[in-house]
């Protein structure tokens, strides 16, 4: 999302189109965009990784559902954003209804795994996995050129656009446009070998 | 894949590209699956940089909701198909139904157009028992001599007697129709009937 950016948020209206025309693949791109956010979003009110996922999927597949009614008036983001938000809420709400006990026989407790999906998430495997990711970038990105990492952390920590990192750094946009672009391939460099 | 367009994957995650660019791009991007994995990589990047609560599970949230959109669509495409059925099932019944109405009301109306007013004219009797004699359904009496005059009130013939006594020679359906239709106290305005509508 970069509303100051050339684009002006035609990325998502471009992916939009796409989608109300029947393009799923579109959603896709969009899901890959914003999983993350939304996932950190969800996570301020569902504090489960496993059922703040659940709570993701849900929210991505009503904003799919009502794609269709989104009209632009705001940014394909602060939509989704609402979504999200209310579809958290929902979830809590519907989580404080729902009785508390298990009750389960004793001869069907043989073999029942209620946490199967936490173990996906969380199974130790998982979240070392998720630790490494996280250092091997923070790594990369403290091993980049002064001028790349500058352009980056710019992009991806402070939000600016092109034109106001060419300014900063006092450089052409297409400058600003390379630089960052190998930053991310060096960072890729060390992030493929892990997913 | 070229570095250039690598670099129009980060270009485009950074919203940097016009609509007409990023339209092409996208049509491009779609064909090439290393371009995905890359986009994802370069979105997971910037998650990391954040801080952002980020999961390689989460990579697999596109591929669930792709599984829970093809279900959504599948139960969306079955309750169509159904309402679909249950509208051609209302349909066919009404059509059904109309279709008996119509005909049990022309029975209905065959019987009970009688005109009492034309009844009272006891020598069109034998001449309105041979026009009916074509119907085969009706058993018709084997002479027009066993035809029994109708019963007066007052000098004029009252439709329900006049149905009473036509119903002597309708069949068993228009029979039942005919005694229902005076239970329920549906007979024909007298008034509004007109004597070609006797003929007839």
């Amino acid at each position: 999302m970069n509303p100051g950016g050339k684009g002006g948020g035609s990325a998502d209206l471009v992916l939009v189109q796409r989608v109300k025309q029947g393009d799923r693949a579109a959603f896709d791109l969009l899901v890959a965009k914003y999983q993350h956010k939304i996932l950190n979003l969800i996570m301020r009110y569902v504090k489960d990784p496993s059922e703040a996922m659940d709570v993701a999927q849900e929210a991505f597949l009503k904003a799919y559902r009502a794609v269709p009614a989104f009209r632009g008036d705001s940014a394909f983001y602060t939509w989704l954003y609402r979504i999200a938000i209310n579809t958290a809420k929902n979830h809590l709400v519907a989580a404080r209804r729902r009785p508390m006990s298990l009750e389960i026989e004793l001869s069907d407790s043989e073999g029942f795994e209620p946490f199967a999906a936490l173990r996906d998430i969380d199974s130790p495997e998982s979240l070392a996995l998720t630790d490494e990711i996280g250092e091997v970038i923070n790594e990369a990105v403290e091993g980049l050129p002064d001028e790349l990492r500058t352009a980056i952390l710019l992009r991806e920590i402070e939000g600016m656009s092109y034109e106001e990192i060419a300014e900063a750094m006092d450089c052409p946009v297409g400058t600003v446009r390379s630089r960052i672009f190998r930053a991310r391939e060096a960072i890729d460099k060390k992030l493929k070998p892990l997913m | 894949m070229s570095d250039q367009f690598n670099e129009q994957i980060s270009q485009f995650i950074d919203d940097e590209m016009s609509v007409d660019e990023s339209e092409f791009f996208v049509r491009r991007l779609q064909r090439d699956v290393e371009a995905r994995r890359r986009y994802l990589r370069y979105q997971l990047i910037g998650a990391a940089m954040r801080g952002e609560h980020f999961h390689p599970g989460a990579t697999e949230l596109g591929l669930r909701l792709g599984q829970a959109i093809d279900r959504d669509e599948s139960a969306a495409r079955s309750r169509s198909a159904t309402r679909l059925a249950t509208g051609v099932g209302i349909a066919a019944s009404v059509a059904v139904v109309a279709l008996f109405g119509f005909r049990f009301a022309d029975l209905g109306s065959d019987s009970l157009a009688a005109d009492p007013a034309a009844a009272s004219d006891f020598s069109d009797a034998p001449a309105a028992a041979s026009n009916l004699a074509d119907a085969p359904s009706y058993v018709m009496p084997s002479a027009a001599a066993e035809i029994q005059p109708l019963v007066r009130v007052g000098g004029e013939a009252t439709g329900i007697q006049y149905l009473i006594h036509h119903a002597r020679y309708s069949s068993g359906l228009s029979r039942t129709i005919m005694q229902s239709s005076v239970v329920a106290g549906q007979e024909s305005d007298p008034t509004e009937s007109t004597e070609e509508e006797v003929v007839e």
